[in-house]
């Protein structure tokens, strides 16, 4: 992949929220791994953490217990005795190698959500918000279908169209219930993405659903 | 220019403590427990840190025990990993901020047993938070000018955003001013650090 071609990079508020640690785990492990691919937005969140770094030093302590610093003295007498973790194997899916931030995660084993259209889960959060990779094969046609209220896509492999805009590979987008659209999958390479939405999943539209005899799906 | 106007516009109420007037510089204080285990030091550092961080964590939701508990840890974590910290990436304070919202991240995910997910995930990114994605002294200390030059609607707003466990439409509610406005007020800060970007480039 080339840093340089992402072209659709992390808004700032997700970026600060991500510094103060508001994002629920789905939507954590897409900005975390969009970060460790894009230069631009990990130059972004480095002065975000600085901001975070500086009002923390702005912040009124709240007093320690009495004896929290004999205690602290105490502790860095003892012997360092953590075991280091063996690092974590790649993980794979659908054929693809997985970024390093995707290393060592639990994927469930995928299911079929219609044809050339699979999907597999990581994992199912509050308010039944749903994590996964979703593989499409290439030249698929997507139906016409809307969001739920809040939709981020990572494009971890091969790409698609959207209107005017061309999402590759390390592309981040987020949808929201008011956008509904019909992306149009590239022809030659099958599309990886890691999705997170905050609801459960509706691969398909009522508009879908009627469209279906028709749309060979 | 952006940062032109950002400095032209003063904030009287709002001042940043300078670590280095009124306490030991923090990152020397670093520097020493990293060269020579400097008990000392440690013992500056932690009675100007724990509290702060105590006081934060009492902000994101934690009960004051485990405040307590995280600060200890965070504090024993900064102790350890000294010799990772590089003056020239990043600030002390940003440096322990990274750490102790990475320990925070583990602890609650512990609670919550969502261990299965992999601690190593949280490993690899302390690893990458304390190692590469700082940025410069020069820079760090534009982004505190640029908080400290902050319209005062503006950094009440990153501060609640910051400080406490609040959504947009919280804050809207604490502020009794709608939620657009937050987000408009939140965006228009968060656009005027990010200018610290664009202006020195590399970092």
């Amino acid at each position: 992949m080339n840093p340089q071609a992402i072209a659709h990079h992390l808004d700032d508020e997700i970026i600060w929220d991500f510094v103060c640690h508001k994002l629920e785990f789905g939507e954590n492990l897409i900005v975390r791994t969009h970060i460790s691919l894009c230069a631009e937005c990990a130059k972004t969140l480095a002065v975000f953490e600085a901001a975070g770094g500086e009002l923390l030093n702005d912040i009124n302590g709240i007093e320690m217990n009495d004896d929290a610093l004999d205690l602290a003295l105490a502790r860095i007498e003892l012997k360092d005795v953590e075991i280091p973790k063996a690092k974590p194997s790649k993980s794979e899916a659908f054929g693809f190698d997985l970024p390093a931030t995707l290393s060592g995660i639990e994927i469930k084993n995928r299911h079929f959500l219609g044809p050339n259209v699979w999907i597999a889960p990581i994992e199912e959060g509050k308010n039944k918000s749903q994590t996964y990779l979703l593989w499409i094969k290439g030249g698929q046609d997507i139906l016409p279908h809307t969001h739920t209220k809040r939709e981020m896509t990572l494009v971890l492999s091969g790409g698609f169209k959207d209107g005017d805009n061309s999402y590759n590979a390390g592309d981040f987008v987020v949808c929201d219930d008011s956008i509904s659209h019909a992306p149009i999958m590239l022809a030659d390479e099958d599309c990886l993405c890691l999705v997170y939405q905050d609801g459960p999943i509706k691969p398909q539209t009522i508009l879908g659903h009627l469209l279906k005899p028709f749309a060979r799906i | 220019m952006i940062y032109a106007n950002v400095v032209n516009m003063k904030s009287e109420e709002f001042e940043l403590r300078d670590p280095t007037k009124s306490h030991e510089n923090a990152e020397q204080l670093i520097l020493n427990i990293a060269q020579n285990n400097c008990r000392e030091s440690y013992k500056l550092l932690f009675t100007q840190f724990a509290p702060k961080i105590k006081s934060f964590m009492i902000g994101q939701g934690a009960k004051a025990n485990e405040a307590e508990d995280i600060a200890q840890d965070a504090m024993l974590k900064v102790w350890r990993k000294a010799q990772l910290f590089d003056p020239k990436k990043a600030k002390a304070s940003t440096w322990i901020f990274t750490i102790a919202r990475n320990l925070q991240i583990d602890t609650i995910r512990k609670q919550k047993r969502q261990d299965r997910f992999n601690n190593e995930i949280q490993a690899e990114s302390y690893e990458a938070d304390t190692s590469e994605k700082m940025i410069s002294e020069q820079s760090a200390s534009q982004v505190k000018e640029v908080i400290k030059q902050l319209p005062q609607e503006q950094l009440q707003v990153l501060k609640l955003s910051f400080y406490e466990d609040l959504s947009h439409s919280q804050i809207a509610q604490s502020l009794s001013i709608p939620v657009g406005t937050v987000k408009s007020r939140l965006r228009l800060a968060l656009g005027r650090l990010k200018a610290v970007k664009s202006i020195f480039g590399e970092f």
